[in-house]
Formats: structure tokens, sequence, C-alpha cells
């Protein structure tokens, strides 16, 4: 695992503050066509040929920080958010676990892990891995977010 | 009872006879229902088909307030940001007096806010412990964000100081739109379970004999079953302490289902 900085993010334009902000990935300062949403890039970790990536919504005083995963073509394979309404968080990277954790600090007390999976495993719907993250409506999840042990 | 019958079954005569019948001394059934309110089976359907409704009632309220207090709190806060920022361009106040303005009106905003949602709202916002922004850390952040890693604030100069805390006022306005959207799509579903058990209750007041009699009964019961909702949910949480939405969830269903249920047998 490494932590990338030759990938950056360009705000697309015409949004309002109602709307959820989106991005396009540049790499290298070339852009790959790939959006995703939130609008700052908090950081961004390579990890077995894939890319996970940190992104908030520049609304510092309600914060949801959103973990989007790609594939090494930046096709987006999975997201999660981690926040609360009336709640807010300033996201740090703690530390980097071999071969395939991450640690890292947002909303509440306890810091937060994020355990890459090798592949697509299945989780309930609707059911939230930890209090505070939801993901869109899918059967399947490459990553686990949880408060570590 | 005996009856005439043209013919016995499977051909056995073929002479038109009497049927005797099965020599049963039993009354016959009066006409209408065959469901009988002293069987109890019809009360308790309809009581439970009420409680039904209250607890529809009760869902439907608790997402509807929520999404407005949502839209109370989207509107304020960009309301607040917006006199703030007219203040500076007036002549009334600095950058600086704004953004910490800015910063302990928006706190105490999301703190009203919090305590004007429902008992789920707020056991859901209150999961997690409730982190104000600091001003110092504002700025930190919007001094990264506008002018670099390696910008430190208090070298910067006037003009860029007031930018970042122009910035600040500025964010203070914003609420989250994902927040915002989600709790819009609930409210909107709430509305649904509200017109779903106003419909229930058309139709029972519009189908019973004493109209106004079960439209009183509806009126009380709904309203019992929102109420009851909202104290059980507040009662939850008061047991089970801050930040517990499942519990406050059971709390409110069931407070919701007891008031219904209550009500719907004192009357």
């Amino acid at each position: 695992m490494r932590i990338v900085t030759e990938i950056t993010v360009r705000r697309c334009e015409a949004q309002q503050d109602d709307e959820i902000p989106q991005c396009e990935l540049m790499v290298a300062g070339a852009a790959t066509g790939c959006r995703v949403s939130g609008a700052i890039l908090e950081a961004a970790v390579e990890a077995g040929g894939k890319y996970l990536l940190f992104m908030t919504d520049d609304v510092p005083f309600e914060e949801t920080l959103t973990l989007h995963l790609l594939d090494g073509d930046f096709r987006l394979l999975d997201s999660a958010s981690v926040g609360r309404p009336y709640a807010t968080g300033v996201f740090s990277l703690v530390e980097l676990r071999e071969p395939d954790e991450l640690v890292f600090r947002f909303i509440g007390e306890m810091p937060w892990a994020v355990k890459l999976l090798d592949g697509p495993t299945l989780r309930v719907p609707l059911c939230a891995e930890a209090p505070g993250v939801t993901r869109p409506f899918r059967l399947t999840r490459h990553f686990v977010i949880r408060h570590p042990a | 009872m005996a009856q005439w019958k043209s013919a016995l079954p499977y051909g056995l005569s073929d002479d038109m006879g009497f049927d005797r019948g099965t020599s049963c001394l039993g009354s016959s059934p009066r006409p209408g229902s065959i469901w009988h309110a002293e069987c109890g089976g019809r009360s308790s359907f309809d009581s439970a088909i009420r409680g039904l409704e209250a607890e529809i009632a009760n869902a439907g309220a608790y997402l509807v307030i929520d999404g407005e207090t949502r839209s109370t709190y989207a509107r304020l806060v960009r309301g607040m940001a917006d006199d703030l920022a007219g203040q500076v361009k007036a002549g009334r106040l600095t950058w600086a007096r704004a953004a910490a303005q800015a910063n302990e009106s928006r706190n105490a905003i999301m703190d009203v806010l919090r305590s004007r949602s429902t008992p789920f709202g707020r056991a859901r916002a209150e999961q997690m412990k409730a982190q104000g922004a600091t001003l110092n850390a504002l700025i930190a952040h919007k001094t990264t964000q506008l002018f670099g890693k390696e910008a430190n604030f208090p070298l910067l100069s006037v003009e860029h100081q007031n930018a970042v805390f122009a910035e600040i006022v500025n964010s203070a306005g914003k609420s989250n739109p994902r927040v915002t959207a989600n709790l819009l799509k609930l409210n909107r579903f709430g509305r649904g379970l509200l017109v779903v058990s106003i419909g229930l209750s058309v139709y029972t007041v519009a189908t019973s004999d004493d109209k106004l009699a079960t439209a009183g009964r509806e009126a009380a019961v709904t309203g019992g079953g929102i109420a009851g909702g909202i104290a059980g949910g507040a009662l939850a949480g008061l047991a089970c302490g801050l930040g517990a939405p499942a519990c406050v969830t059971v709390g409110a269903f069931v407070g919701g289902a007891l008031a219904a249920f209550g009500i719907d047998w004192l009357w």
C-alpha cells in the first residue's frame, strides 16, 4: 500500500449548493473521464492495483467522508459514506496496516478502519456495518468500514 | 328446515320427493354479516386496523417532522451566512468578526435544530459525539484549501486572510446536500404514509353506520398514536441514553401502539 500523490480531482462546474458535488479524476494532470461524488480529495491510497479515494463534500460544518474504490482502469467498484446529520468531522489518515487495512479519523472519538476485501462479497442491504456508514443499495461490497479492535 | 327438491341426486329416484333435511334444530342465521361483534372477532379486527392506521401515521409523522426540520435548518444557515456577508459589505462588520460570528451561530443553530428533530432523528444525530467545528480548525482548513499546504495563515496578506474568513462565512451557509436529499426523500415517503393512513380512516368513516362517532374515534386513535409514538420514543431515548436509534424506534412503535389501543379501548 502507498499514498498516491499523482491523482488529483477537478470539480465539475455548474453545481448548486444543494446538489451533491461531483469531481473528475485526473492522473498526472490528465483527465481520466471518471466522475465520483465529493468535492475535495483528502487522500488517495493504492493497494493491490486498486485505488481507494477519501473525499469530502466541502461542507465543514456538516461534513461527509466518502470512500471510493476504483480498479486499475479507474472504474468505480464500490463506495461508502461516513457522516451524520448535524454533526461534522475532520479527516486524517492515521496508519496503513499491511496488507489491506487503513486506519483514519473522521467523525466521533474512535478511529475508523477500512479493510479491503479480495473481491466482491455479499452484504445485506440497508444494514449499516457501523453507525454512520451508508452505502448505495447493492448486494456486494469490496471493502468494510468499522471501528478497529 | 324442510324444502321441496325437484330431484334427488345421483338419479336415485325420478319421483319428486319431500326432503326432510338434516333434523338439525338450530336457528337459521340472521340476515347480514356472519361476523358478529359478540364473537369478539369483528371488534378485534377493527381495533387492529385502527392500531395499524395509527402506526402508519406515527411513522409518517416522524419522517415529515425530520424533513421539515431539515428544510428549516437549510434556510436558517443560508439566511445567517447571507446576512453576515451583507453586513460586511455594508461596513458594519469585519470579515474576521463575521467568520467568528458565523461559526458560533452555525453551531448554535445545529444544536437547536437537533433538539427540534424527532426522538429518532435526534438519536441518529447523537449516535456519534457532536463536534462543533472550531474557528482555528476552519481557518487552517480553508487556508490550505485556498493557498496550498505550505501556506501559513498569519503570514498571509490581509486581503488573503479576508478571503479565508469570507470562505468560512460562505461555508457556514451550506448544509450537506447528501443529508438534505436523504431527509427530503424520507419526508416525501412520510407524507405518503400519512396519506395512506388518512385514506384508511376516510374509508372506515364512509363505510360505518354512525359516521360522526367513527370519525371522532379515528381522529382520537390516530392522533393518540402519533403523540404516543413521540412520547414513547422520547422515553426510550431517556432510558437508553444518547444516540440509541434502535431503542428509540422500538420505544416509538410501542408508545404508538399502546396509545392507539388504549384510546380505542377507552372509546
